[in-house]
């Protein structure tokens, strides 16, 4: 069964894929701006820059465009960025690790965050305690991620400078790692001050993505915790005598997670999405910064291969999430 | 009659709209004693229930009377005492088998769980003990039902395992809110004898909350009978379908159906009987 949604999958996947190629690339061709009006210097001939649209095949009709594009792509080719003059793939493959890790980070928080704000309102139920959770988790959630990052910048970075502002690590610092997960390599290598660098300058980025996700979450979460909390199993555990926070974490929260995994996953892909402005404001070095730069210089086959990298990261994302809810509801194994 | 395990004098308890729920019920259990708790519903049986579990919604507080077991004070005791005695002293056989698992944890794991944390078992330990708790209820192939999920067994099987999780740490007092009104006619008999037999075995007290008299005829040695959160009635079961001494327990007895005369008529209480023995409580 495990092999037949994942067949189904990638079929959904392969579609998709193809869709999203087909927009992205036609957008990208009727929106204003020409590609070539930035490439070449301020009064170059006609024939220059008829030459230089014919040598990256932008002469072409559309239609002729697209298909040498995805010929291309079979064969492994994503293009050849404009404005860096390099190979697509292996511009977007160097810079994937740091957004990854960015918004792993930033789902670590939220989910950590999140869950530990619903369980306390759940303990705190019917108390003045539960009223202060929900008006702040309100408050929180009404805030976008960008006026977190510039509210983070501001205090933490200008008005009492505690953190770095800018980047994945300091430039001066000689990196001696073999891929471009920093993090999880230092981690997995037990280079323990190295992680503590990395983290302090991701910090602030993750927590502004994290902080809505996590408001989310915890309204969420609460709902869902609190509709378990009165069903008859429960009440038979607090018969058996246990601890009310044992009751929320071992009897309700498995039933209650179902509905905030679906929620957390669509959620999830917001967060990566909001890296693109989130990076920007923090010159953090992933894809969503890239994508700003790529956007300004029109580099079409960059943009065209990074939105398609944020496609798969997002059905990626949805695969996982659905795999996670079987595991975790055990009435949809033999279904 | 031995020192009372359970001693309920004058409970009283009203809803949040002020209306009396229990009118000064007392309540006298020995050890070992089955004592049916009857009336229809409304009449404050599981109110009774809540209130020795300390389970009573938010909407109904306890206004006087006192709920001792083994001479301790339960009504507004505070958690921690409630906490040290349910699972080990009190149980409870709840009514819906279908609702009383948690849906995504194995039986093994629910089984075990009271055994592991109020008794102090290993895992090794609390498992093997769980075995044989499920062969004690007569349930065989134990090894699957233990690895198996709620929605994989039937709501026989799932009252038979609440049953075994009931008797688990061998409490005092177990209190069954009609343990059968949601399983089907034929497996009702096998699980009340069942409640029986190890109610026997154990020397268990039971407190039987039921609204079918059949039901109180087969387990019970004494019996109380609620109106409208009063008393009206409280005897021997021997004596209660002998002579029944309140006009309601009559009536009662005479619309309860009886599958050994098929065909006879079922006589709905009159609003009569229900309106002198509501002015009997009242007075």
């Amino acid at each position: 069964m495990w092999y037949r949604i994942l067949l189904n999958r990638l079929i959904l996947a392969a579609v998709t894929l193809l869709g999203v190629a087909v927009v992205v690339f036609v957008l990208v061709r009727v929106v204003p701006g020409d590609p070539v009006a930035m490439m070449i210097a301020p009064g170059a001939s006609e024939a220059d820059i008829a030459a230089l649209r014919a040598r990256y095949g932008l002469d072409l009709p559309v239609p002729q465009q697209f298909m040498v594009w995805i010929k291309g792509i079979l064969a492994g080719d994503f293009g050849t960025s404009f404005s860096l003059r390099q190979g697509v793939v292996g511009l977007v493959l160097g810079r994937i690790p740091a957004t990854l890790e960015l918004a792993g980070l930033a789902l670590a928080i939220a989910t950590a965050l999140g869950t530990s704000i619903a369980v306390a309102a759940t303990l705190a139920r019917g108390r003045w305690l539960e009223a202060l959770i929900d008006n702040v988790n309100g408050l929180v959630l009404a805030v976008p991620d960008f006026i977190w990052a510039l509210v983070f910048v501001l205090v933490l970075g200008v008005l009492w400078p505690v953190l770095p502002i800018s980047g994945r690590v300091d430039p001066r610092l000689n990196l001696d790692l073999a891929t471009n997960f920093y993090l999880l390599e230092a981690l997995l290598t037990g280079k323990i001050k190295l992680v503590g660098h990395l983290i302090t300058h991701m910090i602030m980025p993750a927590m502004a993505l994290a902080l809505p996700l996590a408001a989310i979450i915890a309204r969420v979460m609460k709902g869902t915790l609190q509709e378990a909390m009165v069903q008859d199993y429960i009440l038979l555990a607090r018969i058996k005598g246990f601890s009310r926070l044992r009751i929320v974490l071992q009897e309700a929260m498995r039933n209650a997670l179902v509905p905030v995994l679906s929620l957390t996953g669509v959620q999830f892909t917001f967060l990566v999405g909001g890296t693109v402005i989130v990076e920007r404001i923090f010159s953090y070095p992933g894809i969503g910064n890239m994508a700003i730069d790529a956007v300004i210089n029109r580099d079409l086959p960059l943009i065209q291969g990074l939105v398609l990298a944020f496609a798969v990261l997002f059905i990626l994302i949805n695969l996982a999430v659905d795999l996670i809810t079987i595991v975790l509801n055990p009435r949809l194994r033999h279904g | 009659m031995r020192r009372p395990l359970l001693d309920i004098e004058g409970l009283s308890a009203r809803n949040a709209a002020g209306q009396p729920v229990l009118r000064g019920v007392s309540l006298m259990m020995g050890p070992g004693e089955v004592h049916g708790l009857v009336g229809q519903s409304g009449a404050g049986k599981t109110s009774i229930a809540k209130a020795i579990l300390g389970i009573l919604p938010r909407a109904v507080t306890l206004t006087g009377g006192s709920i001792r077991f083994d001479g301790l004070e339960l009504a507004g005791a505070d958690t921690s005492t409630l906490d040290k005695l349910l699972g080990t002293d009190i149980a409870l056989i709840p009514q819906d088998p279908l609702t009383a698992l948690n849906p995504s944890r194995r039986i093994g794991a629910q089984l075990t769980d009271a055994l592991r944390l109020k008794a102090g078992f290993s895992k090794h330990a609390a498992m093997t003990k769980a075995k044989s708790l499920l062969e004690e209820v007569h349930l065989s192939d134990t090894a699957r039902i233990l690895r198996a999920y709620p929605h994989e067994l039937s709501g026989g099987m799932r009252q038979r395992v609440l049953i075994a999780s009931a008797f688990a740490l061998n409490p005092r007092l177990i209190i069954a809110d009609e343990p059968t009104s949601a399983l089907d006619v034929t497996v009702q008999k096998q699980i009340l004898r069942l409640i029986r037999r190890l109610q026997r075995d154990h020397e268990t007290a039971v407190l039987f909350v039921t609204h079918d008299l059949g039901v109180v005829a087969q387990i019970c040695d004494d019996v109380t009978v609620l109106f409208s959160g009063a008393v009206v009635e409280q005897t021997s079961v021997h004596r209660l379908f002998r002579q029944p001494l309140h006009a309601y327990t009559r009536a009662l007895i005479a619309a309860n159906p009886r599958y050994d005369q098929p065909g006879a008529s079922l006589r709905p209480i009159s609003a009569e009987v229900i309106e002198t023995t509501l002015k009997g409580i009242s007075a």
